[in-house]
């Protein structure tokens, strides 16, 4: 018996539970990269924010997203667009009248993917064997994506819960925090990354120098904290970041002709992110958006109260605008992209920032800061290029805003929610929007001041009890 | 002592066997201590040293017997001859060196060999009886043959009359051998000296000795899965007692885990499923064959055609969205043949789910299937034993000589339950009541059928059409067995050819496979080996579509084919139904599977064994689909598919075995580990585009190519325990445990602890019962039990990324993306299972009954975390904390009900009830599991809406909402839910009978199940009136057609945008049109004829059995369909013929 005990213990042993461990490790998949593995060589690091910029550019997300969408959703809702389609989420943005039901267009996009993988960057690289040059640029991207979405989330919908980690466990239960406190957490983003970005636009290895406007540098970061500061009132912080980019003409002038504005990676543009569907018959979402061939796909034009906008002369609505006539109708769409179909010519880039807004930023902060001469000179410079005579209105603070806001309609639109953003944080979105007669009305729907922000879809709340939703749904 | 030396079987015995046994003449006296030793039926005399006449009859006719299977070849076999050349060799060495040479065993009494003979022996290819007869002549010796043993024997007077036996002798030890009715020794028989207690164990050649023992005790010798047999000493101190294979039900053997039992003394619940119970039966999964065999095993198939889904359930739904699936084990490796190929087809594929368990097995190789229930019965498999525990075991070699099995049949299936549609008039009609009740008063430009677009005085049957051709069966197997005492083989070959219903014959699905089993010993016993293996080739051809489902079409459709022989589009007015004839789905699979199994023992009763197991299984999916199958109106293009998949995985289980005879009872401890590892490789390709039809075999060529590839790895660790003492064959413990571990969990919580308790009381066996003689045999068991279940994907706990898929890169860079979140913290889901039973037999165990009642309640369950979108991409896997209950009842009858010499008459029934539950939730109400389930009902519950049936006035289905109003629109939102119906199976089970006539046998089973399902009319095809959507007829007697109409079924529409259209929605998740779709199916019937022995002698022919076998017959339901597919769409399982013939020579 005793050789027996000896024999199972032996056994056991052998069996122990460090040994049985290594039985059930498997290594991560080789179709798959585990976490782990990803953030241990510059190759693979790299390939996450590269990853990032393609599944921003890509069919799918982009036809529904950031790239190809947002612009689209928030004209659907200001008073750029006239819409013609039968999609019941699209009419709801469209008519102001959307449900905590509707669609979770960018909510899903913006959290899952793109902010989680700021998240797992930010969290993974500052310990990894990535060098630090590399480190530092994949950091300050991350950081300055994140910034980015936050803004356009906050924009959207408010209050907001504000993810820096990867944890289900927190991000799970959280709240929503408070736009100031986005609005710090933006700032915080932006500066870092304003550090750590590279001067030089770099290629999609973090280091080498590219002529490419694809991937931000220090200056997308700075373009980008100008209008933040715009945002919060900061105007003399605004002012010094927007000058920062705008001196920089080595790298930056004003196209000036309005064709090629939105070219890729011409001087104008701080970055921009390059269509990846070879195969689609547009180089642009903007152009599968809004250029009219009476295909589907094109159930907008650009509403009236955009069309009017525009000053007899202004060349944008020459440049900018096409006209068409479809069964004796006449349709007027956006013509910024224009290319369609696709050459795989990949000529167009889709334009996050650019220089033009980083004027009227300085213009405005200027005003604001009762330096009307300076802020009239700025804006100048965008009318000029639009073929307008110099700006001969009242030089007051007011009227100097006003006339700023209505130049950032025609030079803006379109693109990116510029336009309800700005009705929005200047304070004039319910007379617009609500006044009788006005736009809301004309759109189908009754106005209310509540419905400038978006409601947290329904189904984060039920899964997320600490989320409250906002007032009016 | 008995010096002795492994028995090797031999062939050459007949050749030996003449009118007279050899003796010498005996020259010495006899020993005192050699008996005479009396047993029924066999005597032997030990005082003359041979047999007497009467004996030696019943010896040759065991001969016969043992070699009635080897007589044609044994003639042809080479006689063991003996070449020897020794000058004073010891006799001991002698007799070694001749077993070395034939294999024969040497058994002599010590005392006769004390003095140390050596002998000179020159032999030349002699027989034994020559090298015997040589070396023994100048010896006071003699010998004697019997079943490759050599007895040494004192050499005497042959004719002296028997010394008379001393009445009270003193205690003398008994020496024996326990064999198997072929001779074949029993190592661990149980030899107790009656009314002792004194009890030895045979040794690995089957011998014994009981030192001390009363030369006139009663000896009791008793085997697993043997008749008990008694037999008086009688002053022998040489018996030989052969042990008749025990024709009790409840000496069956049963496979459990790691390890075999009986059915009278397994403490867990095992039902066994031996090979003649299903082999006949014309289907090619297993399961589909021991379907209602199982009690507490429900199997579902889902379509008749080959190789679409079976799956099988073990006592209901243990877990709340993971697999629900048993593990299968096949010759004690774990088979997993579930996978998917996750073909290039989008999954619209007949089988885009390939693999379904057992698939890739072939029917004809197993031997027996044990099904593990209970908790003792499957924690020991831990981890994997929460959904019951599947054991196969395939056809191994048996001793004897090369036998030859052949069978073949052949027969024909066809679609069963054909449903009657409307012809033309009532179709018509129908049609325009659509219209007229839609307000649409001119028919419209696309109403081809009615507006004279068509021919209306065409006639189509679409269903004979599509799915009424039969299908041919074609089966062989050639199988060759036998082998000697040490070393047994097995090879068999089978291959199957069946066609499909549809109209075409150029899709056969084929099976080729091979098995082989080789078994070896050493002479001494103490060394085992067995290889199993086998390879199956499955060339399965499917289409993409099952025809079935274009049943509906009108029936003045138009002409499938054209004047030119191509498919017919009729400029674009209806899409043709053979269409999907020219898509097909090939799918071929190759199935290797092999398990090595080594055991040593390493001191008497410890033996030491391993298990290495390896399978490899490699998939080959195909998919085309050609310009000339697609309408041209729509500027198709071509495509094809394809997909690879190796699934390759290894086991190695070592484990150590000690059993020890403490007293009167019995101690047996099994202690080991497991390892098995599983990867899976897939890649494929879809490919479109091609120029030319003629290149859809192969990607190169296509225009447009997407590629995809996954791996994945899976690893298990397990040790496991196992104590069971058995006192007396009265009282059983057995107790389990072990640690399991899984890469499916994250670091940390890969381990986790099983374990389980059962007890067995053979009350029978207590002193005290004489009460009822006619119960013959009597046990109460019970046992609990914690099991487990990690039947989760791979890698959940990690978070992963991959690479972006997109035909252009950014900034010529791969780009990588997460999809999972990292949840290293959930861990096993966890079941634990009580069950008690009662196993009774009666009339010496000519009715056995067994009841068992058993509850589990499974918790931890694992499931995705429902989280808000912005935590991250993909899904968290957690353990909730939801309890989930099966309670269950299983009664099992089987009775020899008429047992004459020439006829019998036996019957099995069994009766299954499952009753599930959702026990308990945390805030349930308010979690979003209540949209799903409901706190306390079955998880097979579902929230409906409330339907009234159809208004006399309007002809609408109508609801009624949250409020109690009634409504044509309810909503979601809050007129969901008013009523719960639930579809789980309340009872099912099976009655067989068999009956035998001489060489007649018949035998039938009946498959019942009561359940409820939803009527197809009301749910899925309850569109009468538009196009292309023929119903039935017994729906159009019953639909509603004028106000006032108490109809059953809505009015017609010809629209989807009608009301009546949007109603059908609500109506197919409703409570309206749940109807008893219970049924009794006559599931097998087979006849069978065993050609009499005396035809086949000079055949050559040791039997020849010929055979029909009929397979779903035919139902009793009220269903109109299949009641077991429930749904028009879908091919119902196929009615079968086949006969056949099975020789063995």
């Amino acid at each position: 018996m005793k050789k027996i005990h000896a024999y199972i213990f032996f056994l056991l042993l052998s069996m122990s539970n460090e040994s049985c461990k290594k039985l059930v490790q498997v290594d991560a998949p080789s179709s798959q990269l585990a976490s782990s593995n990803v953030y241990s060589s510059n190759a693979t690091a790299t390939s996450v924010l590269t990853g990032l910029y393609s599944n921003m550019s890509n069919l799918g997300n982009a036809r529904l997203g950031l790239v190809g969408y947002l612009g689209y959703i928030t004209g659907l809702s200001a008073d750029e667009l006239t819409y013609y389609g039968n999609s019941v989420s699209e009419s709801q943005y469209y008519s102001n009248s959307l449900l905590n039901k509707t669609n979770l267009y960018f909510w899903s996009e913006f959290y899952q993917q793109y902010i989680y993988t700021c998240n797992d960057v930010l969290t993974n690289l500052p310990n990894s064997s990535v060098s630090p040059q590399v480190s530092d640029q994949l950091i300050g991207e991350a950081k300055f994506i994140r910034a980015f979405l936050n803004f356009y989330l906050t924009n959207m919908w408010g209050d907001i819960p504000l993810l820096t980690s990867t944890n289900y466990s927190i991000n799970g239960v959280i709240a929503r925090s408070s736009v100031t406190q986005v609005y710090d957490l933006i700032k915080q983003d932006l500066l870092d990354a304003q550090r750590l970005l590279n001067v030089n636009y770099v290629g999609p290895d973090a280091l080498t120098t590219s002529t490419e406007r694809t991937i931000p540098n220090q200056w997308a970061a700075t373009a980008m904290l100008a209008r933040v500061y715009l945002y919060l009132g900061d105007w003399k912080d605004a002012e010094t970041q927007a000058t920062a980019v705008i001196s920089n003409s080595t790298v930056y002038g004003l196209k000036t002709s309005l064709d090629s504005v939105f070219l890729a990676n011409n001087r104008e543009a701080i970055w921009q992110i390059q269509p990846l569907e070879l195969t689609a018959s547009y180089d642009t979402y903007d152009a599968y958006r809004y250029v009219m061939l009476g295909a589907p796909g094109t159930v907008v034009s650009m509403s009236p109260f955009l069309l009017h906008a525009f000053e007899p002369g202004d060349s944008r609505r020459t440049h900018w605008v096409h006209d068409t006539v479809f069964n004796s109708i006449p349709y007027s769409y956006a013509f910024k992209y224009k290319i369609i179909p696709n050459t795989t010519s990949r000529a167009e880039y889709t334009t996050m920032l650019r220089l033009a807004e980083q004027y009227l930023i300085r213009s405005e902060a200027r005003a604001q800061q009762e330096n009307s001469t300076d802020a009239i000179a700025d804006l100048n410079v965008i009318r000029a290029r639009a073929g307008l005579s110099p700006y001969a209105g009242a030089t007051d603070k007011n009227s100097i805003l006003a006339a700023i806001l209505h130049e950032r309609q025609v030079e803006l639109f379109t693109e990116f929610g510029h336009r309800w953003f700005d009705l929005k944080r200047t304070k004039a979105i319910d007379t617009v929007m609500g006044a009788p007669g006005n736009v809301c009305q004309a759109k189908g729907g009754t106005w209310k001041s509540d419905w400038q922000l978006y409601p947290i879809p329904l189904s984060e709340i039920q899964m997320d009890k600490h989320l409250t939703q906002n007032d009016g749904y | 002592m008995f010096a002795a030396f492994p028995v090797r079987f031999g062939f050459t015995l007949k050749t030996r066997i003449r009118k007279k046994p050899v003796y010498v003449k005996p020259k010495l006296p006899l020993s005192p201590k050699l008996r005479r030793v009396k047993c029924k039926g066999m005597k032997f005399n030990a005082r003359e040293g041979a047999f007497t006449p009467h004996i030696w009859k019943v010896m040759k006719l065991m001969a016969f017997l043992l070699f009635t299977a080897a007589l044609q070849v044994s003639a042809r076999s080479s006689a063991q001859t003996i070449t020897i050349s020794e000058r004073h060799i010891a006799v001991g060495d002698l007799f070694n060196r001749i077993k070395q040479q034939t294999g024969y065993s040497f058994l002599w009494d010590d005392q006769l060999l004390s003095r140390s003979y050596t002998v000179s022996v020159e032999v030349k290819n002699g027989t034994i009886d020559d090298v015997l007869r040589q070396c023994l002549s100048g010896l006071p010796l003699t010998y004697r043959i019997d079943n490759a043993i050599v007895y040494i024997l004192r050499a005497g007077k042959e004719k002296e009359d028997p010394t008379p036996v001393p009445v009270a002798s003193p205690p003398v030890d008994i020496h024996g051998r326990v064999t198997d009715s072929l001779g074949n020794p029993l190592a661990g028989a149980s030899v107790t000296v009656k009314g002792s207690g004194k009890m030895v164990e045979t040794d690995a050649n089957g011998m014994f000795v009981i030192k001390s023992a009363d030369d006139a005790a009663t000896l009791v010798v008793s085997y697993t899965g043997y008749a008990t047999r008694e037999i008086r000493a009688e002053g022998k101190n040489a018996v030989l007692v052969a042990l008749p294979i025990s024709t009790s039900p409840l000496d069956q053997v049963q496979v459990i885990a790691y390890g075999t039992t009986t059915k009278r003394l397994n403490t867990g619940d095992v039902t066994t499923i031996k090979a003649d119970a299903f082999e006949r039966q014309p289907v090619s999964n297993v399961l589909g064959a021991i379907e209602g065999k199982v009690p507490g095993m429900f199997i579902q198939q889902t379509s008749g055609l080959p190789g679409t889904a079976i799956t099988a359930q073990i006592r209901g739904q243990s877990s709340l969205n993971n697999g629900t699936s048993p593990i299968y084990v096949v010759d004690g490796i774990p088979y997993r043949p579930q996978f998917s190929v996750g073909g290039p087809d989008g999954g619209n594929s007949l089988s885009a789910d390939v693999g379904y368990p057992l698939d890739y097995l072939n029917m004809m190789d197993i031997e027996r299937i044990d099904v593990l229930k209970d908790a003792d019965a499957t924690a020991i498999y831990g981890s994997r034993g929460a959904n019951g525990v599947i054991m196969i075991t395939t056809k191994k070699g048996k001793p004897g000589d090369a036998r030859l099995e052949a069978r073949f049949s052949s027969g024909f299936a066809q679609k069963t339950f054909p449903l009657s549609f409307l012809r033309n008039k009532e179709y018509f009609q129908m049609r325009r009541e659509g219209y007229a009740n839609d307000g649409i008063t001119t028919l419209p430009i696309d109403a081809y059928d009615i507006n004279g677009t068509w021919d209306t005085t065409r006639y189509t049957d679409w269903q004979r059409l599509q799915t009424g051709k039969t299908s041919q069966h074609l089966d062989a197997t050639l199988s060759v067995n036998g082998g000697n005492a040490t070393t047994q083989y097995l090879i068999s070959g089978t291959y199957h050819r069946e066609t499909l219903i549809f109209p075409t014959q150029a899709f056969p699905n084929q099976n080729a496979s091979l098995h082989f089993n080789i078994n070896t010993h050493s002479l001494n016993n103490r060394f085992k080996m067995s290889l199993t293996g086998s390879f199956t080739g499955n060339h399965n051809t499917s289409l993409q579509q099952d025809m079935s489902k274009y049943s509906t079409h009108a029936p003045d459709a138009p002409p499938v084919y054209t004047a030119t022989g191509a498919l017919n589009w009729a400029n674009g007015t209806w899409s043709n139904p053979f269409q999907s004839l020219y898509n097909p789905d090939i799918i071929s699979v190759s199935n290797l599977l092999a398990s090595y199994q080594l055991s040593y023992e390493l001191l008497p009763g410890l033996e030491l064994s391993s298990n290495f197991g390896y399978n490899l299984i490699e998939t080959y999916e195909h998919t085309s689909m050609p310009l000339s199958s697609l309408n041209p109106l729509y500027n198709p293009v071509n495509n094809a598919g394809f997909a690879y998949q190796t699934n390759h995985s290894y086991t190695i289980t070592p484990q150590l075995n000690y059993k020890k005879r403490i007293g009167q009872s019995d101690l047996v401890v099994v202690a080991g580990a497991s390892i098995d590892n599983q990867n899976i490789n897939v890649a494929g390709i879809s490919a479109s585009d091609y120029p030319s039809d003629a290149q859809l075999q192969s990607p190169v060529g296509a225009a447009s190519t997407y590629p995809y590839a996954s791996v994945s790895a899976y690893k298990y660790a397990s040790l496991f325990g196992r104590i069971t003492y058995n006192y007396s064959d009265r009282y059983i413990v057995d107790l389990t445990a072990n640690r399991d571990g899984s890469s499916k969990f994250g670091p940390g919580r890969q381990f986790a602890n099983f374990g389980s308790a059962a007890c067995t009381w053979i009350f029978t066996k207590e002193n005290w019962w004489k009460g009822l003689p006619f119960l013959s045999f009597g046990k109460l068991r019970g046992s609990y039990g914690v099991t487990g279940n990690d039947q989760i994907g791979d890698y959940r706990y990690l978070s992963l990324y991959q690479a972006v898929y997109s035909a252009d890169t950014y900034q010529n860079a791969i780009g990588l993306y997460p999809t999972s979140l990292s949840n290293p913290d959930f861990a096993w889901e966890v079941t634990r299972k009580g069950e008690v039973g009662l196993e009774l037999s009666f009339l010496k165990d000519r009715i056995n009954m067994t009841t068992s009642y058993y509850l589990s309640r499974s918790s931890h369950q694992l499931i995705s975390a429902l989280l808000p979108v912005l935590v991250g991409p993909g899904s968290v896997q957690v353990n909730s904390p939801a309890l989930l209950q099966n309670a269950g009842l299983e009664l099992v009858i089987s009775s020899t009900n008429i047992q004459h010499k020439d006829f019998s008459w036996k019957s099995n029934f069994n009766i299954s009830f499952n009753h599930n539950k959702l026990v308990a939730y945390p805030d349930f109400q308010d979690s979003y599991m209540s949209i799903y389930y409901t706190l306390g009902k079955p998880l097979s519950t579902r929230n409906v809406f409330h339907c009234i049936g159809v208004n006399d006035t309007t002809g609408l289905y109508q609801f009624v909402d949250r409020k109690g109003n009634r409504t044509y629109t309810p909503t979601y939102t809050s007129d969901y839910m008013i009523s719960k119906v639930d579809g789980a199976p309340k009872y099912y089970g099976e009655l067989e009978n068999s009956f035998s006539y001489k060489g007649f046998q018949l035998g039938f089973s009946l498959y019942f199940v009561n359940q409820r399902t939803m009527d197809p009319a009301v749910g899925g095809n309850g569109l009468a009136g538009i196009m292309d959507n023929n119903i039935l007829t017994s729906e159009w007697e019953h639909m509603w057609h004028h106000p006032g109409d108490k109809a059953r079924y809505e009015k017609a529409t010809a629209s989807y945008g009608s009301l009546a259209y949007s109603v059908t929605g609500p109506v197919s998740i409703s409570d309206y049109g749940i109807i008893n779709s219970s049924y009794i199916r006559l599931k097998n019937v087979d006849l069978s004829y065993n050609l009499p022995k005396r035809w086949l002698a000079h055949l050559h022919m040791s039997s020849v059995l010929i055979y029909i076998d009929g397979q779903n017959i035919c139902t009793f339901s009220s269903f109109l369909g299949d009641p077991e597919i429930t749904d028009f769409n879908t091919t119902p399982l196929l009615r079968t013929f086949v006969g056949g013939i099975k020789v063995n020579l």
